[in-house]
């Protein structure tokens, strides 16, 4: 009786596994096309959940006073640390600024700017939902731009009111960078942050804003630790994205 | 089968803020239940968030709910669970 009254829903899990891989397989081969279908339906969901998460999780109402003051001194900390490191890039800005007017580079970029309009951390493939699509002119490999011209990914679906941006540093992606005098590769590890093993002898220090050719030489984040042990001829870089990005809310997006 | 509700509610509106916890809620339903909703949670993962092309096209998500629901299938019938 138990085996009899089992099969019923054994074969309702058959049926929707048969149903999803159908579906998966329908739209790879219509590319992608079914999928834009259902994210339509979701963006209005996504974008109303993220709302409600700013609103209720990124309030002081969870924090307790000593919790709230060793934040103050973390982030005075921090302040010291990030005027450091915008020297450092500004005396990279000017550098580049002389080489774009020796060749002749338009500085104006155009773009658009959107609305970010997912969790950061909803996706488990380091991707974000943004709230402008093929009517506002955005198309596949453009680049989102956050704060100081800092890449924070590229789009990688379209639909006509949202898109799908790919993070830089999603997990596992591997980024090939560089500052004025080295270039290296780093592993991404999500939430805007990327690793890698480089020579301990290499010129860099923390601060440092590393480029990324594949994103037109912009900078895709800058050196947050080094760490290296002594018996060891490598050395572990830390990189990170210079902006929370759990609290972006507006990117530029540019065409590459 | 209210548990089982609430989990599943759970597991979608969990989702909507951080994959893992939808993806705790969509565990803890496999190991009791023969739950459709995770294999259903897993293609919606992919479906929204997988870029076009991304890991070699491979649904990565729906792939992992298709396993944990299939294979939790022989403790299940350990522990003599309801087939609900």
């Amino acid at each position: 009786m138990a085996m009899q009254e089992g099969k019923s829903p054994t074969r309702l899990l058959a049926l929707i596994t048969l149903g999803v891989v159908l579906f998966m397989g329908v739209d790879s081969v219509l590319n992608g096309l079914l999928r834009a279908q259902v994210r339509a339906y979701a963006e209005p969901i996504m974008s109303m959940s993220h709302r409600i998460g700013s609103s209720v999780f990124q309030t002081d109402f969870w924090k307790s006073r000593s919790a709230l003051q060793r934040e103050i001194e973390r982030l005075s900390s921090e302040v010291d640390r990030e005027k450091g490191m915008q020297a450092a890039f500004r005396v990279l800005e000017k550098e580049n600024d002389i080489l774009r007017t020796f060749a002749r580079v338009a500085e104006n970029t155009p773009g658009v700017t959107v609305s970010v309009i997912s969790s950061y951390a909803a996706s488990p493939y380091g991707t974000f939902m943004i709230g402008g699509g093929s009517a506002q002119g955005i198309s596949v490999g453009d680049l989102a731009l956050a704060g100081d011209g800092f890449v924070l990914g590229s789009v990688t679906d379209v639909s006509e009111k949202s898109a799908v941006v790919s993070a830089v540093f999603s997990p596992g992606t591997l980024t090939d960078v560089m500052t004025d005098t080295v270039a290296f590769s780093v592993r991404g590890r999500g939430g805007g942050n990327a690793r890698a093993e480089v020579p301990r002898e290499l010129p860099l220090g923390v601060g440092d804003p590393l480029l990324a050719p594949l994103y037109g030489s912009r900078p895709v984040g800058v050196i947050g630790k080094i760490e290296s042990a002594s018996s060891s001829a490598f050395a572990d870089v830390f990189v990170l994205f210079p902006y929370n990005t759990n609290t972006i809310r507006f990117v530029f997006v540019t065409s590459r | 089968m209210s548990l089982r509700i609430l989990f599943a509610g759970a597991m979608f509106v969990g989702a909507l803020f951080a994959w893992w916890v939808g993806a705790l809620f969509a565990l803890a339903l496999a190991l009791r239940y023969r739950a459709w909703e995770v294999v259903l949670f897993g293609a919606l993962l992919d479906i929204v968030w997988l870029p076009q092309g991304a890991l070699y096209g491979v649904p990565v998500a729906t792939c992992v709910a298709l396993i944990v629901v299939w294979a939790l299938e022989p403790l299940r019938r350990q522990f003599m669970f309801d087939y609900v």
